[in-house]
């Protein structure tokens, strides 16, 4: 029994198959909000000092429970979040991630590029790029070889046949890994990069940001090129036009989305027209069958670069609840994760060697190509290693777009496997190296976002009054 | 309003483009219910059309049900009947959120001088409104279908059903609605006092009524219909001893931890509302004690914790009362209309007629008299809720009772606000709220 449906009827009048499953749907809310209280607190200032202590994520610091919690509940013989549940909860997931697209999108201010030293973009691009096509390569070719339909003599048998169907689901799915490649850590970044002077963990802060904005961007194209469900929608057109209508939605949604929040008299009406801004721009992306990271991330983006007085109170709004949410989300994650499965776990030291070693690569090219003032190619390359929030935000938004309309495979699962056991083993290799090569110099940081860089100091009368809903 | 109207537009066109590209068998198998979509849109449209009914000087929260019975199944079918059932996981949190701020609002130090007329209306309004509404139900028993072929017994139950479920007040509307208007004031304070204790004695009243009429169609009730004192009991009581703990985690929190406040009072009225519903507590009653806890047995100030929770609260009354406007059924109206307005006449009569009693026996100041029984005429969520557990409960004529009920409760949902809204205005009560929180 879903969890709409069960919750639409009050326990009255109830037969003994009812109340059986009234008990399960009770434990159900129960775990739910129980969840929920906990996200809050371990979203307290205290947690976030220690990350920051010491160079964590959120996904090692608070994440790894949530996540952890989200597998166990999904376990049958715990079913508290069954697949019933989870679909009636698709909703609030397409809600959590129309907001951290939202918080992506904030983060692209065209006023702060402006201010960014010149050449940082071929940082930016080397350190997007060359992970985004190492991991690619190498996933396509282990996918290839993991997927169960895969017969190596069809190659040359039935060339069409194989091109057509079985590789191109496994080009997709190693898109998608590819996506979520390009995406730092900025907590990590600036951490390690502190150690080479504050201005290289300033150019790197920003630089985990565009590399955000470079995951969401493939994501798109994913979305737009393989269509997840043309046989039940009405629109039929060319996957070009698709990329048209992803950018057109998002660029409404983000006018719709301005004109709301500047229309708003309290900061409670501005957290309500957020709220709906939020929910119309991610339903409407779960309805056309496009990531909502993506529209919202590009609705985000319009909004922070349109001229608006409260934009330092709005951007703070945004964060306080980014980190309750977050860990929810990663709780879902976990119950929609199966990771009992091998090819999964063969597939996170690929993801690992692959993703780790483009970004080595591009930190030699980008410490070449980019402007002076960068700490050493190994410490570059260490600090852009670890795996940003939004990485798990993509795969999870990718395996909701495509898993229930695609062919019965495991392939989205062992995804979910290796971006996670990916994030996992990255930070605590790197971690482990860096502490090696003598310790973080964190001692004057300032707090950052979880997946952003803070907003540029504001003047006091744009600082925020009120806490607003997480406040 | 212009600005209102304008994104009123778009929203619309927005929802109808994206109901396009999914035709509504294949919406499910490929989206769910779509409820993010519903969620954005008609918190959005209500807020609008809030905007736009406050610029026509009517109450909010009536844009609200407007908006939301027309995007609603019953006419333009931008909000589906799979959606609304989706968004209606908000009203659980939506009435814990209530009643918490009504608990909040309810300072015993306060009102120490209002309590005999509190006490003295909602007794004398319940009483004359239950005996004039079941004596009339029973004289218009022949015009309807459901007591057709009964005994005068079997009448003389139903109409007593009718009369306790058309007597219920609205808490949420008159919480709202004082909120909305910014009112502070003796008639704020006494109405909302009046509407809280009526709903304790409707909840009993309701109970002892079941229990008759359980007797009396024993052979028709549905089985699990019955519901002894001992029962209610432990509902009544069991909600308040809930209420307290949930009021000493909150106040914990408040003080110990006092960061994302609005989120937490949304998780715990989620939890309070869901799971209260299946322990067979009630919710309303169980925030409400939570709310009267932290206002008068702690250092916490009420109006803080208002304040705290109103970023949270707004969206969640607009939601309510959109996905309660999207409830009404334009069917089901149409029906029973005739009966229904007759109904909600003989009601506001009685409520006057009692109010007016209880304001004698509560020495309420003359001034004040002209006003305060506007405050009674709304209904909402726990008259909605007596329906549906009238047609429930009882095969054979609860349906058609409910759904004539239903009718009532509706043109009452529509109406009752303007007029409160209205009396609030012209008492001059209305956006004194600020000026009060400021000399506290």
């Amino acid at each position: 029994m879903g969890l709409a449906s069960a919750l639409s009827e009050p326990g009255h009048g109830l037969s003994p198959a009812l109340v059986t499953s009234q008990t399960s749907v009770l434990r159900t809310i129960i775990a739910l909000a129980l969840a929920f209280i906990l996200a809050i607190a371990a979203a307290h200032p205290l947690v976030r000092r220690v990350e920051r202590r010491l160079g964590l994520t959120v996904l090692l610091s608070s994440g790894l429970p949530f996540l952890a919690l989200g597998v166990v509940f999904h376990l049958p013989s715990v079913g508290i979040l069954t697949d019933d549940v989870v679909r009636d909860l698709r909703p609030a997931l397409e809600f959590g991630l129309g907001w951290l697209g939202f918080v992506v999108g904030m983060q692209f201010d065209v006023r702060d590029l402006d201010t960014m030293p010149d050449r940082t973009g071929a940082v930016v691009v080397a350190e997007s790029a060359l992970p985004f096509a190492a991991t690619f390569g190498a996933c396509l070719v282990a996918l290839i070889v993991l997927d169960p339909y895969f017969v190596p003599g069809d190659i040359v048998a039935h060339p069409a046949s194989f091109f057509e169907t079985e590789l191109t689901d496994s080009l997709r799915d190693a898109l998608a890994l590819g996506a979520c490649a390009a995406p730092a850590a900025p907590v990590a970044a600036v951490a390690i990069a502190r150690s080479a002077g504050s201005a290289a963990a300033n150019i790197l802060g920003r630089v985990t940001a565009l590399n955000d904005v470079a995951g969401v961007v493939v994501l798109g194209l994913i979305c737009a090129y393989f269509r997840p469900s043309d046989a039940l929608g009405a629109w039929h057109l060319p996957h070009i036009a698709w990329l048209f209508v992803t950018l057109g939605l998002g660029g409404v949604l983000g006018i719709l989305t301005y004109v709301l929040v500047r229309g708003a008299k309290t900061s409670a009406e501005e957290m309500s027209c957020l709220l709906g801004a939020i929910g119309i721009s991610a339903g409407m992306s779960g309805f056309l069958a496009i990531s909502p990271l993506v529209t919202c991330a590009i609705a985000g983006a319009l909004l922070t670069n349109l001229p608006h007085r409260q934009l330092g109170r709005l951007k703070a709004t945004i964060q306080i609840v980014e980190r309750p949410l977050y860990l929810i989300f990663l709780l879902v994650a976990g119950a929609l994760w199966d990771p009992t499965g091998w090819e999964g776990w063969v597939l996170v030291p690929i993801f690992v060697f692959s993703r780790v070693a483009g970004k080595l690569i591009g930190a030699v090219v980008a410490k070449a190509a980019g402007p002076e003032g960068l700490p050493d190619a190994g410490t570059l390359g260490l600090a852009l290693a670890p795996q940003s929030p939004i990485a798990i935000a993509t795969i999870v938004s990718y395996v909701t777009l495509y898993r229930p309309l695609t062919r019965d495979t495991p392939a989205l699962s062992w995804l979910m496997t290796a971006c996670v056991g990916g994030a996992v083993l990255t930070e605590l290799t790197v971690q482990a190296i860096v502490r090696a090569r003598g310790g973080l110099r964190l001692s004057d940081l300032r707090d950052v976002s979880m997946v952003s860089v803070p907003p540029p100091p504001l003047p006091m009368a744009r600082m925020p009054t009120d806490p607003g809903l997480g406040g | 309003m212009i600005r209102a109207f304008f994104l009123l537009t778009v929203v619309v066109v927005l929802i109808a483009a994206a109901r396009s590209f999914l035709p509504e068998d294949a919406t499910q198998a490929a989206v769910g219910s779509g409820g993010a979509l519903a969620f954005g849109f008609v918190l959005l449209a209500a807020m609008q059309a809030g905007t736009i009914f406050g610029g026509f000087r009517l109450p909010r929260l009536t844009g609200y049900l407007a908006c939301g019975f027309l995007a609603g199944p019953s006419v333009f079918n931008f909000v589906t009947e799979d959606m609304v059932k989706d968004l209606k996981l908000v009203n659980g949190v939506a009435i814990g959120i209530i009643a918490l701020s009504a608990g909040s609002e309810l300072n015993f130090k306060r009102l120490r001088g209002k309590f005999r007329a509190i006490f003295a209306i909602s007794g004398s309004a319940l009483l004359v409104a239950v005996t004039i509404i079941s004596a009339s139900a029973l004289a218009m028993s022949g015009l309807l279908d459901f007591m057709s072929g009964k005994t005068l017994l079997e009448r003389a139950v139903i109409a007593l059903t009718m009369g306790v479920v058309l007597s219920a007040l609205s808490p949420t509307v008159t919480l709202a609605l004082i909120s909305e208007t910014g009112s502070a004031g003796p008639i704020s304070d006494t109405v909302l006092g009046v509407v809280v204790v009526a709903d304790l004695f409707i909840v009993v009243a309701f109970a002892a009524v079941n229990a008759l009429a359980n007797a009396t169609f024993a052979a028709t009730a549905a089985p699990g219909a019955g519901g002894g004192f001992t029962q209610l009991a432990v509902h009544i009581f069991g909600s308040i001893a809930v209420g307290a703990v949930v009021g000493v985690i909150l106040a914990v929190y408040v003080k110990k931890v006092n960061q994302r406040i609005a989120l937490f009072v949304f998780g715990m009225c989620f939890l309070c509302a869901e799971a209260g519903t299946r322990l067979h507590l009630d919710p309303l009653l169980m925030c409400l004690t939570a709310g009267l806890f932290v206002e008068n047995l702690t250092d916490i100030e009420g109006a803080k914790l208002i304040g705290d929770i109103e970023s949270a609260s707004m969206p969640v009354f607009a939601l309510f009362f959109a996905v309660a406007g999207a409830s009404l059924h334009w069917s089901v109206l149409r029906q029973v209309f005739g009966v229904a307005v007759a109904l909600v006449l003989i009601r506001a009569t009685a409520l006057f007629l009692g109010g007016r009693v209880g304001m004698s026996l509560g020495a309420v100041a003359p001034e004040h008299r002209r006003f305060l029984p506007y405050g009674l005429l709304s209904q909402s969520g726990v008259a909605i809720g007596l329906c549906v557990l009238v047609s429930k409960h009882f095969a054979g004529w609860g349906e058609q009772a409910a759904t004539c009920l239903l009718g009532a409760v509706m043109i009452n949902e529509l109406v009752g606000p303007v007029l409160f809204r209205s009396a609030l205005m012209r008492s001059g009560e209305a956006g004194k709220r600020a000026a009060v929180v400021r000399a506290h």
